[in-house]
């Protein structure tokens, strides 16, 4: 039947050939749908509004324009950022056991006067105060408590991910299809692991700091919850695409299912386990950051204090601490990378 | 002693790897399963270990007849050698020996790593009895050659004093010369222990030259059951039809 109807078919001269239309009415109302949400959401997002102040702020730049709003923004936050402040100064009137004759390191005492207006409650009018009085200067002070502080984050980024290898490990185990104990702990595992991953740090460090008050152990957790998602779901994936030869061989002599996973699955994956671990440092370091600024402790914390104090100059000495820290983790990091790719390929 | 009764395994999908199979194989015979591709020897294998289980008939060794609740006890004198080695490639030799022992170890022992020294020296012994040497002992397995791995595969299965060898294709992805030595290694090792050994092959000249048994499967039924000396060439051509 086919084969009358092919030859009752004459080639059809390639000019009369239908082609497909490059748009059709589908595309055009996609479109249309996608102009819509984008016009919707842009206004409520105040698109127009970045748009014309950048365009605004660039003719200040190349001095078309007098000023503009983010000129004078950027500007006066610069001058109040610099010069970052690094010493620490502390009335000496305030430092109980002062011994002049015994300075710490780096240190100077400085007479600072202070000139502010009071209303005097005699004459009632607004008059000029003068007071002097003598502080210790510590030259690098701040400095050393903003290192302090970003090593007291680096601390917690370190216990963040231990937790979190802690808690994958059982994770990882009852959520990999082959080595689940039955179906429904593998599937409450995989939910979990799930559920791990989906709730953000800084909101669940929002209410561990309720829980466990202000300081380090909330950063901790919320860290390595949220880790523990990501370990959970890379080793069981890894666990459960590694070769099954020798795992089989294991299981065939009594060996056990938690035997095998040591000597059967841990050798092959363990190259990849290190490589999830020195990724997951990597960005702990940077979110032990942020979770100090809902008061879990670290830099964070300090750098919340200071900019709700309008301490600027603090916070640009801490804003080069963090980016000092972050550059030479990331370097550090590529190089262990590296050799552990050279270790894998030898 | 092995016996076979009727056995039959039919995979879900309706092949009949194992066709009606019945069967007796003596303590320490070196029994060579000669086959096409698809005849069935794997899978005859696969049911003398319990890691498939047959459709119909029975499995009988050392009197005990196979069945899920005495699996462990059966699997605990048997071990097994593969065509792609089944090793842990980024494991030491050593290490990859003494897996063949795990069940004998504790779990704590197995976490640290902590092998009892009398079973490292066994290891060492076996290492050195399929001729390798200390130097390869604490070397990556990947850093061995396809033979030498092989070797490493043979000391794991003989770890444990197995009388029971089920050896799928050993030498099926090394060239000849390499070959031989691998499957006198293994025949050696074998008479040394009285261990029964079951080996698949698909090189003629390999089977006569090693076998004191050949079973010759097709489509999975035997087709010949004798010795070297017996095998004609209608035999292999009923093998190979
Ligand atoms: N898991 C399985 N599911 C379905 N069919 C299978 C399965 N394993 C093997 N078979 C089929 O059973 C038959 C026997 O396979 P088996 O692997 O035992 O052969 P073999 O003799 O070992 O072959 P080879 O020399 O190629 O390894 C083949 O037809 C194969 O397709
Ligand atoms: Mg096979």
């Amino acid at each position: 039947m086919s084969k009358q109807k092919g030859e009752q078919e004459q080639p059809i001269n390639p000019s009369q050939w239908k082609l497909h239309q490059p748009y059709n009415a589908k595309t055009v109302g996609i479109l249309i749908v996608l102009f819509v949400i984008l016009i919707h959401t842009g206004k409520n997002t105040e698109v127009p509004r970045m748009i014309s102040s950048t365009f605004e702020w660039a003719q200040d730049l190349v001095g078309l324009k007098e000023t503009s709003e983010i000129g004078r923004g950027t500007q006066k936050l610069a001058e109040k950022m610099f010069p970052p402040v690094i010493s620490e100064r502390q009335e000496l009137s305030r430092i109980d056991d002062f011994d002049p004759d015994n300075l710490p390191l780096f240190s100077h005492v400085e007479k600072e006067v202070q000139i502010y207006k009071e209303y005097n409650t005699d004459t009632l009018e607004l008059e000029e105060v003068r007071e002097e009085k003598e502080v210790l200067v510590k030259r690098f002070g701040y400095l050393v408590h903003v290192i302090k502080k970003m090593y007291d984050s680096l601390e917690i980024a370190l216990w963040g991910t231990i937790i979190a290898i802690i808690v994958s490990i059982p994770l990882a185990y009852c959520s990999s299809a082959n080595y689940a104990p039955n179906k429904p702990i593998y599937h409450a595992a995989r939910a979990f692991v799930s559920l791990l991953r989906a709730v953000p740090e800084l909101i669940s460090a929002l209410f561990l700091v309720l829980a466990f008050g202000f300081g380090p152990v909330a950063g901790i957790l919320a860290l390595g919850f949220h880790c523990a998602g990501f370990f959970g779901k890379f080793y069981a994936e890894d666990i459960e695409n590694a070769d099954r030869g020798p795992q089989d061989v294991m299981l065939a002599v009594n060996a056990g299912k938690i035997k095998t996973l040591l000597y059967g699955v841990f050798p092959q994956v363990f190259p990849q386990y290190v490589a999830y671990t020195l990724y997951i440092v990597d960005r702990n370091v940077r979110m032990a950051i942020v979770v100090g600024i809902v008061g879990a402790g670290g830099i964070g914390m300090e750098l919340k204090g200071r900019f709700d104090m309008f301490d600027y100059g603090h916070v640009c000495t801490i804003l080069i601490a963090l980016f000092v820290t972050v550059f030479s983790l990331d370097i550090l990091s590529a190089k262990i990378r590296q050799s552990l790719i050279k270790e894998n390929n030898k | 002693m092995i016996q076979l009764q009727t056995l039959t395994k039919q995979y879900p999908d309706g092949t009949f790897a194992i066709d009606d199979i019945s069967l007796e194989i003596q303590e320490g015979e070196f029994c060579v399963l000669l086959g096409p591709s698809g005849a069935g020897k794997s899978t005859l294998l696969k049911l003398l270990n319990g890691m498939v289980t047959p459709s119909k008939g029975s499995i009988t060794i050392n009197g005990k007849t196979l069945l899920p609740k005495a699996l462990k006890e059966i699997r605990s004198i048997i071990s097994t050698i593969h065509q792609n080695f089944n090793l842990v490639t980024r494991m030491s030799v050593e290490k990859n020996v003494l897996a063949g022992a795990l069940s004998k170890v504790s779990l704590l022992r197995a976490l640290f790593g902590v092998f009892p020294q009398p079973l490292r020296r066994k290891a060492c012994d076996l290492i050195a009895s399929v001729g390798l040497e200390e130097k390869h002992l604490y070397r990556r397995v990947v850093e061995l050659s396809g033979g030498q791995q092989q070797r490493v595969g043979i000391a794991r299965a003989f770890i444990l004093d197995p009388s029971i060898v089920l050896a799928d294709e050993p030498v099926a992805s090394l060239d000849p010369n390499i070959s031989r030595n691998v499957l006198s290694i293994l025949r050696n090792a074998a008479q040394r222990n009285n261990t029964t050994v079951l080996c698949s092959l698909h090189q003629v000249d390999l089977a006569k030259e090693f076998g004191e048994r050949i079973i010759g499967v097709n489509k999975g039924k035997i087709v010949f059951d004798g010795t070297p000396e017996l095998l004609t060439q209608q035999d292999l051509e009923k093998i190979y039809a």
